[in-house]
């Protein structure tokens, strides 16, 4: 008896595991085809036998983020325009711990170019070094490293600017007289810091009659940012503006603010289709839009540039401008091109 | 004269009448390597399976790498591993983790900030303060849980959420980095070129542990308080100073889970080990534990942390997309569990 429930459990114990991989190995490469084929067999075989061969994989800071999602896609774009295999791989959290696994394993596969949002400036070094050392040519995208030597290129948004022209739509909006409320998901991530440092300084030097009253850090989920706004509202039922630095942030403050009489302005950051949705409604009142598929495209030509020996053309650091865009201006053809893609 | 004697030879040891002199009587030690057998085979099954899909897979540096993530989640397990056989659970590894990180990273930037003390003092004197953490976080779960009679689930689903606040709140949400070399020294070396540091310490904790639930009293205790609490109490046992222990237990290895994680990572976030907890639940069962108590092996838990971060590891390898990822984790959680039913269903028929 046990004998034949043994055989049959070690047999369907490999059937399942067996076909788990094989599906799972079948999604990757039917989802990522689009980008040159991407199977483990290709790419290993193209970067042993042909020297000229270049691949590149993107890891995100976080899976599931329009604005990830965005830089992806130039990559992927820019990857095929150059003849380079394209993959993706990252984790659902972000965080350090999380990131660093799949980084390493990553690097396993030597992929010739590695375009990455470290998720913090000091704990993804080691990983970051480990690939270095393997020969993989390493840009970072959005966040960056506190020590870039080594790196490519490190190619971000200039928040600073971002939070600067957020102040400035407040400001105008409520004639340089009220109360306003800023949010963002980290009181220490350097971009969200920066975001809201900038906003508090275009206020602070040019309308002085506006005071912050809250600053609040929320969870990535919407529900959170939502909870939070109708918290503040209760607290400061005359506040004029809200400005989110972070997807969610808007998302949650049009929420909150839908079932308000009064009419406040909710300046959003990045232009997710769900914000975008929102700004077409009115619900969001104007949107700070990063590039993330021009870090992406010029990453992938830095990259390329530094492994064919072009070195003299890539810049150490770039700082991409942000682009604003109010409700009135939303349904324009000239800017939807800013508008982040939903799907990877 | 005699017959005193057996009394008080029996009071000493409660437990060991119905008993082999420690762990599981023999039947169910049999049953559990049974168990184990089959939980190998799937590990090798999708160790022979990525090992086809990718020339990668085999390879120093993704042993390197599978065998430090695996770290973390088999010091968890462990401890995990003797609360589940106790009949309860703990969510708070996790938390426990990123704080006990936190708090030893901030006694060390604290120290080495102010100068003066070399770096391997200050490296000790944090490595102990992250570990009595765990073990303090994890003397309070025991307390709540056997003097007050909390459910363990709830008890360890409040402190999980203090124990995030908390790492958060010790230096307002962010990473500590200003840590002596010597940590990050210690996390990326490897002894000869193929055991990191930390997996050798994990490695030597996990055998003793398995000593410890297999053949000591303490193990022993651990499945009569999880298979039958009233029976335990009755047959002498103080329950409520064993739980307490088992949980204390939990937490310091998960101390020492936040100081491998910190020293792999050169820093200490607040953000590590979160949803680690999970994992860890899910390491113990798919090596055969029962969430009921009374049921479960240090090898199998061993078996079950190779799994998942072998799946981890291996599906980026081989390119898979990361949303399929977690579908194909889950899959194999519940294929693995239900294979080891087939298996002990095939033995209870015997």
């Amino acid at each position: 008896m046990s004998g034949r429930a043994a055989v049959a459990a070690a047999r369907s114990s490999v059937v399942i595991v067996v076909s788990v991989i094989a599906l799972a190995a079948c999604g990757g490469s039917s989802s990522s085809s689009s980008g040159g084929s991407s199977s483990a067999s290709s790419s290993s075989s193209g970067s042993s036998s042909s020297p000229k061969h270049l691949s590149v994989t993107f890891i995100p800071g976080a899976t599931g983020v329009a604005f990830y999602n965005s830089l992806g896609t130039g990559v992927q774009a820019e990857a095929q325009k150059l003849g380079m295999t394209y993959s993706t791989q990252g984790a659902a959290d972000f965080s350090p711990a999380a990131q660093t696994p799949v980084v390493d394993a990553v690097c396993s596969r030597h992929p010739s170019l590695l375009l990455i949002a470290p998720t913090d400036p000091v704990a993804l070094r080691p990983a970051i070094q480990r690939c270095m050392n393997d020969g993989i040519a390493v840009v970072t995208v959005d966040t960056s490293l506190s020590d870039t030597q080594g790196i490519v290129s490190a190619i971000s948004s200039n928040n600073i600017q971002g939070g600067e022209a957020a102040g400035k739509i407040m400001g105008q909006a409520l004639h340089g007289k009220g109360e306003v409320a800023l949010m963002s998901l980290s009181a220490t991530a350097s971009t969200q810091v920066q975001r809201l440092q900038g906003a508090k300084q275009e206020l602070k030097s040019s309308y002085p009659g506006i005071s912050v009253v809250a600053t609040e850090y929320t969870q990535q989920a919407p529900t959170s940012s939502e909870t939070t706004a109708r918290a503040i509202l209760s607290a400061h039922p005359g506040i004029g503006a809200f400005f989110g630095a972070a997807e969610p942030n808007a998302e949650g403050v049009a929420q909150a603010t839908a079932s308000s009489s009064k009419h406040v302005i909710n300046v959003g950051y990045d232009a997710s289709p769900t914000e975008v949705g929102l700004l077409k409604s009115g619900k969001i009142s104007a949107l700070v839009i990063q590039q993330p598929a021009l870090e992406g495209q010029l990453g992938v030509q830095y990259g390329d540039d530094y492994l064919t020996g072009h070195r003299s053309s890539i810049k150490a650091s770039v700082l991409l401008p942000n682009v604003v865009v109010t409700t009135q201006q939303a349904g324009s053809a000239s800017v939807s091109k800013y508008y982040y893609t939903g799907t990877s | 004269m005699n017959g005193q004697a057996r009394v008080g030879e029996r009071a000493s040891s409660p437990a060991e009448s119905n008993r082999e002199p420690g762990g599981p009587p023999r039947a169910a030690r049999a049953l559990s390597l049974l168990r184990e057998g089959w939980i190998f085979g799937v590990l090798v099954a999708i160790v022979i399976a990525f090992s086809i899909a990718s020339p990668n897979f085999l390879t120093q540096a993704n042993w390197l790498n599978t065998s430090s993530t695996a770290t973390e989640v088999l010091l968890l397990a462990v401890g995990q591993t003797f609360v589940i056989v106790s009949g309860g659970i703990d969510l708070s590894v996790g938390a426990t983790l990123g704080l006990s990180g936190m708090v030893g990273a901030w006694v060390m930037a604290h120290f080495f900030g102010t100068g003066g003390t070399p770096g391997g003092v200050v490296t000790a004197i944090g490595v102990l303060v992250a570990i009595l953490v765990g073990a303090l976080a994890g003397a309070i779960n025991g307390t709540l849980i056997s003097r007050y009679a909390i459910p363990p689930f709830v008890v360890t689903l409040g402190t999980l959420g203090i124990g995030t606040g908390l790492a958060d709140l010790i230096s307002n949400g962010q990473e500590i980095s200003t840590l002596p070399p010597l940590i990050g020294n210690i996390g990326n070396a490897n002894i000869a070129g193929w055991i990191p540091v930390p997996v050798l310490v994990a490695a030597v904790i996990s055998l003793a542990a398995g000593v410890a639930l297999a053949r000591t009293r303490f193990g022993t205790y651990t499945y009569t308080i999880g298979d039958n609490r009233q029976a335990a109490v009755r047959a002498g046992i103080n329950d409520r100073r064993h739980l307490t222990k088992v949980y204390v237990l939990s937490g310091l290895l998960a101390g020492v889970a936040g100081v491998t994680v910190m020293t792999r990572l050169g820093a200490a976030s607040p953000t590590s080990g979160s949803n680690d907890e999970l994992n860890a639940i899910a390491a113990v069962v798919i090596g055969g534990a029962s969430l009921f108590g009374g049921r479960g092996t240090i090898v199998g838990s061993v078996i079950g942390t190779c799994i998942i971060s072998v799946l981890l590891t291996g599906l980026i390898i081989v390119n898979v997309p990361p949303f399929w990822q977690l579908v194909a984790v889950g899959v194999v959680l519940i294929a693995a569990v239900y294979i080891d039913q087939l298996g002990s269903r095939g033995t209870n028929n015997q």
